[in-house]
């Protein structure tokens, strides 16, 4: 049996890996940091370049 | 699958339950009337049978809209065809994919080798056994779709996936060009000539082994 095969079969179930005895639990994650603002910029689509919407396959 | 109803579930999207569905039901029209109930509400086997309509392509097996009640498109698919071939939605918090796996008798999850497919497959296995409770005769497998022989990972899948009590098919479907040109061309593999032959064996294959376990 391969490492990867062994790697891969423990991931379908990681919650019944018990953490060693005596090892804290790990922390709590961290509080979500907000993204600025001004770092999100708006998208135009620009409609007319795209291909006409009947068209089944655009070339 | 005499007489079967086949559904192809999996809680997780994009794992090939429609391209499956679509190529089992070919296979299986060889040997019976084929009733393909798209029970998803994306609709994408009634998309694939619009386009292979207005391609003027023959053959595809007869699509049935489920719409709002899919299970009693089901149970009367069931009534005018040997086999009834289901499409599932992607979401097992669907209540659809719940109602019908307690009206199939046969249910195929396929699953992509990647760690990601794996473990939602582990919840769709969780979804059987609690259908079987309402439906115990319920049989099921996983199938490895996309296959990658070549890739480790891909190999690694049958093992780790021996550890869910959901048998694998011991034949998988590869990863081909094949799939995606036959919905390009709106017919099933089958109907592809030399280009579809590998993909059409493997859908054979796959027919072959859920008839004899
Ligand atoms: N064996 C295969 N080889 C190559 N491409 C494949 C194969 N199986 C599926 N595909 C492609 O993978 C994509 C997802 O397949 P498909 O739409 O059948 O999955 P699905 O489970 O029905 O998705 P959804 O959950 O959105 O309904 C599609 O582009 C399809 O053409
Ligand atoms: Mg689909």
């Amino acid at each position: 049996m391969s490492k990867l095969e062994d790697k891969l079969t423990a991931s379908i179930k990681p919650g019944q890996r018990k953490a060693p005895a005596g090892k804290p639990e790990a922390p709590a994650a961290a509080a979500p940091v907000p993204v600025a603002k001004a770092s999100v910029k708006a998208v135009v689509l620009d409609t007319a370049a795209l291909p006409h919407p009947d068209r089944v396959w655009p070339d | 699958m005499a007489g079967q109803i086949i559904a192809l579930a999996s809680l997780k999207g994009g794992c090939g339950k429609s391209t499956l569905a679509l190529n089992l039901a070919a296979g299986l029209a060889r040997s019976g009337s084929v009733g393909l109930v798209d029970s998803d509400p994306q609709g994408a086997l009634r998309h694939w049978a619009d386009w292979a309509e207005s391609a003027g392509g023959e053959g595809l097996p007869q699509v049935l809209a489920g719409g709002a009640d899919p299970v009693a498109v089901i149970v009367e698919a069931a009534r005018r065809h040997r086999y009834v071939v289901v499409d599932c939605p992607p979401s097992l918090d669907r209540v659809v994919t719940r109602r019908v796996l307690r009206r199939v008798d046969r249910v195929l999850i396929p699953v992509l080798p990647s760690p990601l497919d794996l473990w939602a497959c582990a919840e769709t296995v969780a979804a059987v056994r609690e259908a079987r409770e309402h439906n115990p005769g319920l049989r099921a497998w996983l199938l490895i779709n996309q296959a990658e022989p070549s890739s480790a990972l891909s190999r690694a899948m049958s093992r780790a996936l021996s550890s869910l009590d959901v048998p694998t098919l011991s034949c998988a479907v590869r990863r081909r060009a094949a799939f995606r040109t036959a919905a390009l061309e709106g017919v099933s593999v089958y109907q592809l000539g030399a280009r579809g032959r590998e993909a059409a064996r493997e859908i054979d294959q796959v027919i072959e082994e859920v008839n004899r376990t």
